[in-house]
């Protein structure tokens, strides 16, 4: 969210970002800390100051959305961001993908309440790929597909070193179980037991700046390998040039603008995908050269803050 | 379990709350003048002084003129302050003539034997700031170093101080008493815990009394104490809508009562015209005896006085314990 809004910034539209979610992360970078009760506080001055209103995960500034009705009488643009979790119900994900976890996710009929509120009010929402695309598309009148941002360019590459035999493989699970992290750990503990030479590290309760440094010295890193798709870590870790093993539903491999540089693996592929990669560093440093290339064309801020701001325009003209 | 009671430290309960400088919103500066206060400070029917009627006042600057983001409310309704922005809150505040200088020449008029309580409300150090500006030599940025925030605050402390006593021996024969710092930011990021507990050391010290204002329902709202508050107002957000409507201010006044802080009377929600008498009417059967800090729309008091509303005589009957609740109450504060 703060890196959208710093994008903006860099672009001429001033924007403000609150964010009443707080977490070991500790992302704070262009956001303002806040709780639920201090948007209630700020709910008038805030529906006569800002022009757009761009909401995330599923939520709002009042309780029970009683704000989106005041604020599109009031003539004021929205959009819902929906980032997956918020909307993932169990009968749609299991369509498409077996491995799908969606217990992080509130009950199917409190998703299709929620969502029946919002789209009184909203007509436009965001993801972030064509994996969450079907759980919302049914309510609103158009969604938009934004990839998610990240200062690719502020950060340097280090590719894996080609030389390296023991390379370190790194996993952060914010959720294990959304995660796939006990396929993952199995699949390590296999290897290690075979006796591939290689180090592990999971990172957990760090926050994403002291994270970021963590990476840098990883010659693999494992995303989710349920879900799907790739999330803010595989961006992450592209941007630092390095290969990103994650799940790509092969559905949806045709949905991206590329098919993204991720050594595609499930659980049930995920041993031997760390196997190549673990036995073969040339691959480690060609994928990671890949894996960079692809976040400045994708994911870099100034491309995406130029899509969000097409969809700023889209959302504002719907109202005229 | 008791609410907290002002005279338990000397001090006057039902304080106001009175924003100026440059509103959130719009690009008017606000400017309280005696005109504006004396209905406030002075209990008035058709012009004459019948009696005193609030405490003490609660200042706080919102933003600077030039839209810099002063009070935490304030916090992404324009750019980040700068030492300037901090500069200017303090000489408007002392400005001959309007504001706090106002109070205290206003303070000469109140009975005999009342004292007005000032409060002053701290402005938030924005985390957001690369290069706030340069204090004793020093170029502060609250982005790369906390510590700077605190340096900051106690360096504006220290205006208000010097101004204070500027003022206060100016004004021969003033009734008004400066008693301390507020704390407006309800929730607390976790780098803002060490600055509070540092800033109200720091305050104890010079022998000011500090105050936390914040939401009912904030994650820290309960550890005031720890924090070194001597007093927490606690902010029902009664909005009038479906889970914020009077039952919320109800529940919010039990939790009030079992951690020993006030409560602060917002007139700010949405949807009920009435919500200040339903506020009046829970009030005097629930909480009559709490600390309270009335934060009404600016000047809205004013003007009820002067279109002679009775809302003006209920407010001042509250605060004199003397309001009786008013069924199917009908409202003109204006919003």
């Amino acid at each position: 969210m703060g890196i959208l809004s710093q994008g903006l910034e860099e672009i001429g539209i001033s924007s403000s970002a609150y964010n009443t979610f707080h977490s070991y992360l500790g992302y704070r970078d262009y956001v303002h800390y806040a709780d639920v009760y201090d948007l209630e506080y700020i709910f008038r001055e805030a529906m006569e100051y800002f022009d757009l209103f761009h909401f995330h995960y599923g939520m709002s500034m009042l309780p029970d959305f009683a704000d989106l009705e005041r604020l599109r009488k009031h003539g004021k643009a929205m959009v819902m961001h929906h980032w997956g979790n918020d909307v993932r119900t169990p009968e749609i994900a299991k369509q498409n993908n077996p491995f799908a976890y969606t217990d992080d996710s509130p009950p199917s009929d409190k998703i299709h309440e929620s969502l029946k509120k919002i789209t009184a009010s909203i007509d436009h929402a965001i993801v972030q790929d064509f994996e969450v695309y079907p759980y919302v598309a049914p309510y609103y009148k158009q969604v938009h597909v934004l990839p998610i941002a990240f200062s690719v360019k502020r950060v340097l590459p280090k590719y894996p070193s080609a030389m390296n035999t023991i390379p370190l493989l790194i996993h952060a699970p914010t959720n294990p179980l959304f995660k796939g992290t006990l396929h993952i750990e199995a699949a390590i503990d296999r290897l290690q037991k075979e006796g591939y030479h290689f180090r592990y590290r999971r990172i957990e309760k760090m926050s994403n700046e002291e994270a970021l440094r963590v990476y840098q010295e990883a010659d693999v890193v494992i995303d989710q390998i349920l879900c799907g798709s790739y999330g803010m870590l595989a961006v992450e870790s592209m941007s630092m040039g390095k290969p990103v093993v994650g799940y790509i539903r092969e559905d949806l491999q045709a949905m991206f603008p590329e098919m993204p540089p991720i050594v595609s693996a499930n659980p049930n592929h995920i041993y031997e995908a760390l196997k190549e990669l673990i036995l073969h560093p040339e691959k480690r440093v060609e994928i990671g050269r890949k894996s960079r290339i692809y976040a400045e064309k994708y994911h870099d801020i100034t491309v995406v803050t130029k899509q969000l701001k097409n969809i700023y325009d889209i959302v504002a003209e719907s109202l005229k | 379990m008791a609410y907290f009671q002002g005279e338990t430290k000397g001090l006057n309960n039902y304080l106001f709350h009175c924003s100026f400088l440059r509103s959130l919103t719009g690009n008017e500066v606000q400017v309280w003048s005696k005109d504006d206060l004396r209905p406030y400070l002075l209990y008035l029917h058709q012009a004459r002084v019948v009696d005193a009627f609030f405490g003490g006042i609660v200042f706080e600057a919102e933003r600077s003129v030039d839209g810099s983001t002063l009070s935490s409310k304030s916090l992404g309704f324009g750019k980040p302050p700068t030492v300037d922005s901090w500069k200017e809150t303090c000489r408007e505040l002392f400005r001959r003539g309007q504001n706090l200088a106002a109070v205290v020449e206003l303070s000469k008029e109140i009975p005999f034997g009342k004292m007005i309580d000032i409060w002053i409300a701290l402005p938030y150090p924005d985390v957001t700031q690369h290069a706030f500006g340069i204090i004793d030599d020093t170029l502060l940025h609250f982005r790369q170093d906390h510590k700077d925030r605190k340096l900051a605050l106690k360096w504006w402390i220290q205006q208000v101080a010097t101004e204070w006593q500027a003022l206060s021996k100016e004004v021969i024969g003033h009734r008004a008493r400066f008693c301390g710092f507020v704390w407006s930011k309800s929730s607390l990021a976790p780098n803002d815990e060490q600055l509070v507990t540092d800033i109200n050391g720091y305050l104890h010290e010079l022998g000011y009394h500090t105050l936390w204002m914040q939401n009912y329902g904030t994650v820290k709202g309960h550890e005031g104490k720890r924090l070194g508050f001597d007093i927490v107002l606690t902010r029902p957000t009664y909005l009038g809508t479906k889970n914020r409507g009077i039952e919320w201010v109800e529940t919010a006044s039990s939790y009030v009562k079992a951690f020993e802080h006030g409560l602060i009377l917002w007139a700010g929600g949405i949807d009920s015209p009435t919500l200040m008498i339903e506020l009046l009417n829970l009030g005097c059967q629930r909480f009559a005896e709490a600390f309270q800090l009335f934060e009404l729309p600016v000047k809205s008091l004013k003007q009820m006085y002067e279109k002679e509303d009775p809302m003006y005589v209920y407010v001042y009957a509250y605060t004199k314990k003397a309001y009786r609740p008013i069924p199917n109450p009908t409202s003109s504060i204006e919003k």
